[in-house]
């Protein structure tokens, strides 16, 4: 379970929800927001002094001010909950804002989605959370793409071609090409390989289809 | 389409060229005009929020100092090649496209030159049917600029076709996407001009493509060149592989194929949006809003952002499909693609630069 903060009567009292409050990191930027200052200058120099302590580049901070004040500070929060490294925490303010612009929708949206709050309200260390979060939101960012890469993953995982054959995706499905390393350390480990490779070629054709963007596999 | 200039420049050397003469009698009295010594530096980015806007409204006629003509960037690049060949006679635009790549481009000097030594450019294609005597080539004006976005004031168009019309082996491309064709509908091309648009559904309009004419603008546009004697070609370049795309860009393609038949048409061209990394953060910071910036693009082997694979090849090979089904016969090929990804998207290996440039030019 997630370690609650219950030992301060006045954050508990706050919007911020307790189940985020799990962070040292970042109280003190969110003192505002806690007593109850709610207007948007509050959250705006809430979330420059959150910046200033994780050392955000003023670019990521303009971006999250973007997001619009509820937006704003539900990330302020997010981040403070999973206490999200200054890399992760400026990819994750672009990602938010790109699924909002592709989906014409908003941050506070995209924030509230159910994937989100359940690693939000989550159990599991803040690292693994943080990485959770950020898995879903590049799903959410690019979801054919991610779409593409599990049909193709598990179709190779199908091929059942022995440990020695590794197959590579190309990296983020940006060429057609397949990877194909063999390990071998004799001439029968060699042939056996080969063997399996030749016997599954049928299959290959299958991922060639979808990695050219065929529906089925 | 009556585009704004802040100003006039003009290079002291082409003070009494014709064309600097046409702007200064034809350019709103309003626009002010000065004469500098050196036209590039008045074609350098002002110190502005948005610079290569502002250049955008800098009218810069000068004399072009390198060669006028050169091979489309793709030859070269190991790019399936279609021959074509880039005559440029203006730098920058003065519409506003999110994706352009001119924002990269020109950033260094964004002012919008218009080169006014383009006799020299006619002595550069003389020489180069002289070299090659049995080819037939295809040459357009419209990379480094819209080919008509000015032709109202700058009246290029006039000796241009004035030009093509007498060489049988040349045929000329406007390109645009404008609906600027009143000088061209004074002249008979003698069907050596074509005049070509870029196409995109409306949402890509709406969203990315500022300050150009709509879509159904530029196809009557199209209909009224054909019918005053000058072939019509397309470009659905810079394809965009948003959500709702296959479906938009069929529709776009029907949109088209009401207006003119299969037949009155001489190609079609097809092209994914890539950009460098470069040209991807400028047109991001320029363009927060738009949603087409910000699809599903991945760095490619080549160094550009381009639709992941099986998005990219998925809507190629629609749109062929739907070609083929409502215009058999139609050429159509794909731009600025690997020849392995066009043969993969199209089926068939594509044609040598020269067969390819050939069948473009005399189509
Ligand atoms: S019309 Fe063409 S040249 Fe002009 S801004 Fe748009 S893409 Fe660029």
């Amino acid at each position: 379970m997630p370690k609650q903060v219950a030992d301060s009567t006045h954050e508990m009292a706050g919007p911020v929800p307790a189940t985020f409050q799990q962070g040292d990191c970042g109280r003190a930027a969110l003192a505002p927001v806690a007593d109850g200052c709610e207007n948007g200058a509050d959250h705006e120099a809430a979330i420059r002094r959150y910046a200033v302590q994780r050392r955000l580049p003023e670019r990521s901070v303009e971006a999250w001010l973007k997001l619009g004040a509820e937006g704003a500070r539900m990330l302020l929060e997010l981040s403070v909950a999973l206490k999200l490294r200054t890399g992760q925490l400026a990819a994750v303010i672009e990602l938010v804002a790109e699924i909002a612009l592709r989906e014409g929708t908003t941050a506070v949206s995209v924030l509230k989605r159910g994937e989100i709050t359940s690693i939000a309200k989550g159990v599991g260390s803040a690292p693994e959370r943080a990485s959770k979060l950020l898995n879903v939101l590049r799903i959410l960012r690019y979801p054919e793409l991610n779409r593409a890469l599990a049909k193709l993953q598990s179709a190779v995982e199908a091929l059942r071609l022995p440990r020695s054959v590794t197959v590579g995706l190309p990296k983020d499905l940006s060429s057609g090409q397949l990877s194909i390393e063999i390990r071998a350390g004799s001439l029968a480990e060699l042939d056996e390989a080969v063997r399996a490779l030749r016997e599954a070629s049928a299959r290959f054709s299958e991922i060639f289809d979808s990695l050219e963007g065929a529906d089925e596999l | 389409m009556n585009f704004e200039i802040d100003a006039l420049f003009i290079e002291d050397a082409v003070r009494s060229s014709e064309l600097a003469q046409r702007l200064v009698a034809r350019l709103n009295s309003k626009v002010p005009v000065s004469y500098v010594m050196d036209g590039r530096q008045a074609a350098r980015p002002l110190p502005v929020d948005d610079a290569f806007v502002a250049g955008k409204r800098r009218l810069v006629v000068m004399n072009r100092r390198s060669r006028f003509l050169s091979p489309c960037p793709a030859a070269g690049a190991g790019l399936a090649c279609c021959g074509y060949l880039v005559l440029v006679l203006a730098s920058n635009c003065p519409m506003n496209c999110s994706y352009c790549f001119l924002q990269e481009y020109v950033a260094d000097n964004p002012g919008l030159q218009i080169y006014a030594n383009y006799a020299q450019a006619f002595e550069e294609l003389e020489r180069l049917l002289r070299t090659n005597s049995a080819r037939h080539f295809r040459i357009g004006t419209g990379e480094l600029a819209d080919s008509l976005a000015f032709d109202r004031v700058t009246g290029l168009s006039v000796d241009l076709v004035e030009f093509f019309r007498r060489h049988e082996r040349l045929t000329l491309e406007l390109k645009t996407k404008t609906d600027e064709i009143d000088n061209l509908l004074r002249m008979d091309p003698l069907g050596r001009v074509l005049v070509s648009w870029t196409l995109s559904p409306s949402r890509v309009y709406r969203s990315s493509e500022h300050g150009t004419a709509a879509p159904q603008a530029r196809i009557d546009a199209a209909c009224r060149v054909r019918e005053a004697g000058y072939r019509v070609g397309f470009h659905l370049d810079p394809i965009i592989a948003y959500p709702q795309a296959e479906t938009e860009y069929r529709e776009l393609l029907s949109m088209l194929f009401d207006a003119l038949a299969p037949g009155e048409i001489s190609f079609l061209s097809v092209g994914g949006l890539r950009m460098t990394p470069g040209l991807r953060a400028i047109a991001r910071r320029r363009f927060p809003n738009d949603p087409m910036l910000v699809g599903e693009e991945v760095l490619s082997p080549d160094g550009r952002y381009r639709a992941c694979y099986p998005m990219r090849l998925r809507l190629y090979r629609s749109l062929a499909a739907h070609i083929q089904a409502k215009a058999p016969g139609l050429t159509h090929y794909l731009c600025m693609e690997t020849p392995a990804v066009v043969a993969r998207a199209l089926g068939t290996a594509p044609p040598s630069p020269a067969v390819l440039g050939e069948r473009l030019a005399t189509a």
